[in-house]
């Protein structure tokens, strides 16, 4: 006789979560990302480091489903990404690109809806049901935004926009939340509240899988950290042993020190001893 | 602005609008050269009542209902064909400076058109003429789109001066294509009518005309609405959130398309309707084009009927052309913008 265990995940029982195998993109003859086996199998923070051009956003990308690898595959629970409908997708992995400045004046609660999509009918004048009313008003306060939702989107600042693009992530209640610099252009104290939320999001059982400059908040923050460098995926793991002084310096070109702060070790970088200047060939995405 | 307010906005916005074209509508077939008695018109339409026998007087009868009837009739589909154009186009294009006639989108259904009035197509069947003018401004914007967007987005500056190239260039065939069928007196005099015509002298056929297109571009508008919203967020993100985007793009490059050629074939070069009217719409309604796409329609329907009320009347006995009333409203208006989104510094 076989009891179902309660406890399983959905994922468990369906495959492996997201996952990219040995997956590539290659474009103009040049490969942009390379051999990147990535498993995404559980809720928590995984965070993508590297220098510029490394292959972050390519690889946010694959896993979205929105650019398809060139070469190996992306998974969800064991299904090829490629084979699912869009709307299908949206329902499960939800994404905010970097630069995501407003250019209309929809408001809040408008912006925040649009994670709905997935679940609408082509016809409605926008009237909403009231569960899914409930459900918006839970996705703002969740992310304490909630009484900006009638303010246009247009005129809010920069970190309370991060905040609204994480809500509408919500409402689509996907579990896997992919984030390109979440914290790029906040200053110090919005910057922390935003990667606070992921924490609190992640506890709340999302995968949240964030692309990120600042090495100090990746160590702080991530469950699991990536690091990639031209194009490969170099070292993967708890952030303090991905993150040592001697990748740190093979990959980014600068030396780093790590300070006991007493809450916490903290990194601090300098040039490369010796003064000789950083030649690296980093191109630009 | 809260969205409750906007929803009241666009009830009300919506609600009047009606109102507003259907007493416009009124007014101008009852003014003009003959003068008419709200009786006798109501006594026209009564007539025309299905299982009505009353005798009306013919010349009465022709001038409601074979002359001015249409002409309104016609100012208001071609107002809410350019409009909902208009509002499509800003949505694709993410840039509230996209509208038919500014970005070449005219210029390219009344390439069709010519062709279809020079080489005579159009005297085997009318309905040629919508046809080819629905496939010269799809045409014309796949061009303009082809070109001026480039990693999903259409910076105002190369959308401008690609359509400002377009409608140049389309603008000397055409120029040419007039010019040859000059010898030929039954093309050049079709030409002549349809360039002149705006909505004047036009009948019910016309009204025939436009009509299937208008229809289905309504329908398809209303469907896409939601998919307009998120492409305004970007190509990547409206992806990210469900929109199959290149299949979005194309059906509401499609409709916009079918949209424009179907008001061109009727109607000729009415410029400034599809970028004025979306845009002061969605300044009192928001972007969202579940509210937009509708109250547009209404707005386009009511602002060519009450410019064409305004080109019959202003100098009479002589009529203005409706493109010249139009004109004379909507291009102060499109510098203003230009000047306002300068300052701004804004790229929208």
């Amino acid at each position: 006789m076989t009891a179902t265990t309660t406890s399983a995940s959905p994922q468990d029982a369906a495959g492996r979560g997201l996952e990219l195998r040995r997956a590539g993109v290659e474009r103009g003859g040049r490969f942009l990302v390379r051999d990147v086996t990535l498993e995404v199998d559980r809720p928590g923070i995984w965070c993508l480091v590297g220098p510029n051009g490394s292959g972050k956003t390519t690889t946010l990308r694959m896993l979205g489903g929105l650019w398809r690898p060139t070469s190996g595959a992306v998974q969800l629970d064991g299904e090829d990404l490629a084979s699912l409908p869009r709307r299908a997708l949206a329902r499960r992995i939800a994404y905010v690109p970097q630069e995501s400045r407003p250019a209309f004046d929809f408001t809040v609660r408008e912006i925040v809806e649009m994670g709905r999509y997935p679940f609408e009918g082509r016809l409605g004048l926008g009237r909403q049901s009231e569960p899914d009313r409930q459900l918006i008003d839970d996705c703002l306060r969740r992310t304490d935004i909630l009484e900006l939702a009638e303010r246009p989107v247009t005129a809010v600042s920069g970190g309370e926009l991060r905040r609204v693009l994480i809500a509408r992530c919500l409402a689509s209640s996907a579990k896997v939340l992919l984030l390109d610099e979440p914290t790029a252009n906040l200053d110090l104290a919005h910057a922390l509240e935003v990667m606070d939320l992921c924490r609190e999001l992640a506890c709340g059982g999302a995968a949240i899988v964030i692309a990120l400059h600042d090495l100090n908040a990746a160590r702080r923050f991530a469950d699991s950290v990536a690091l990639f460098d031209h194009g490969r995926l170099v070292a993967q793991g708890p952030p303090d042993q991905v993150l040592d002084q001697r990748r740190i310096l093979e990959v980014f070109g600068v030396e780093s020190r790590r300070i006991d702060t007493g809450d916490g070790d903290l990194l601090v970088f300098a040039r490369r001893s010796g003064g000789a200047p950083i030649t690296r060939e980093h191109h630009f995405e | 602005m809260s969205r409750d307010r906007r929803h009241r906005r666009f009830l009300w916005l919506t609600l009047g609008g009606a109102v507003a074209l259907v007493t416009t509508a009124l007014a101008s077939v009852l003014v003009g050269s003959s003068a008419l008695g709200l009786r006798d018109v109501l006594a026209v339409y009564a007539a025309h009542l299905p299982g009505a026998t009353a005798a009306v007087d013919p010349v009465n009868d022709a001038i409601v209902w074979s002359l001015r009837t249409p002409r309104v009739v016609l100012g208001a589909m071609v107002g809410a064909a350019l409009a909902l154009a208009g509002a499509q186009m800003q949505g694709l294009f993410r840039n509230a400076l996209a509208s038919p006639d500014i970005v070449g989108t005219s210029a390219g259904a009344s390439l069709g058109a010519v062709i279809t009035l020079a080489t005579g197509l159009s005297v085997r069947s009318l309905f040629y003429l919508p046809i080819f003018a629905i496939a010269g401004a799809i045409l014309a914007l796949l061009v303009v789109a082809r070109i001026a967007s480039r990693d999903s987005r259409t910076p105002i500056a190369t959308l401008l001066l690609a359509g400002v190239a377009l409608t140049i260039f389309i603008g000397a065939i055409n120029s040419w294509i007039i010019g040859r069928s000059w010898e030929q007196f039954e093309a050049a005099r079709r030409i002549a009518y349809w360039l002149l015509g705006g909505i004047a002298d036009r009948g019910w056929v016309h009204v025939a005309l436009i009509a299937p297109g208008l229809l289905v571009g309504v329908v398809l508008a209303l469907l896409y609405a939601r998919d307009l919203d998120l492409l305004l967020e970007g190509e990547e993100t409206a992806s990210a959130l469900g929109v199959e985007v290149e299949r979005a793009k194309r059906r509401v490059l499609f409709n916009a398309g079918l949209l424009t050629g179907s008001a061109v074939a009727v109607s000729g070069q009415i410029s400034f309707v599809g970028l004025v009217v979306p845009h002061i719409v969605r300044l009192l309604l928001g972007p969202a084009h579940r509210r937009l796409i509708p109250a547009a329609a209404i707005s386009g329907a009511w602002f060519v009927v009450a410019a064409d009320l305004v080109a019959r009347t202003v100098a009479a006995p002589t009529e203005i052309h409706l493109g010249v009333v139009t004109s004379l409203v909507g291009a102060p208006f499109f510098l203003f913008l230009l000047v306002r989104y300068r300052r701004e510094t804004v790229e929208l």
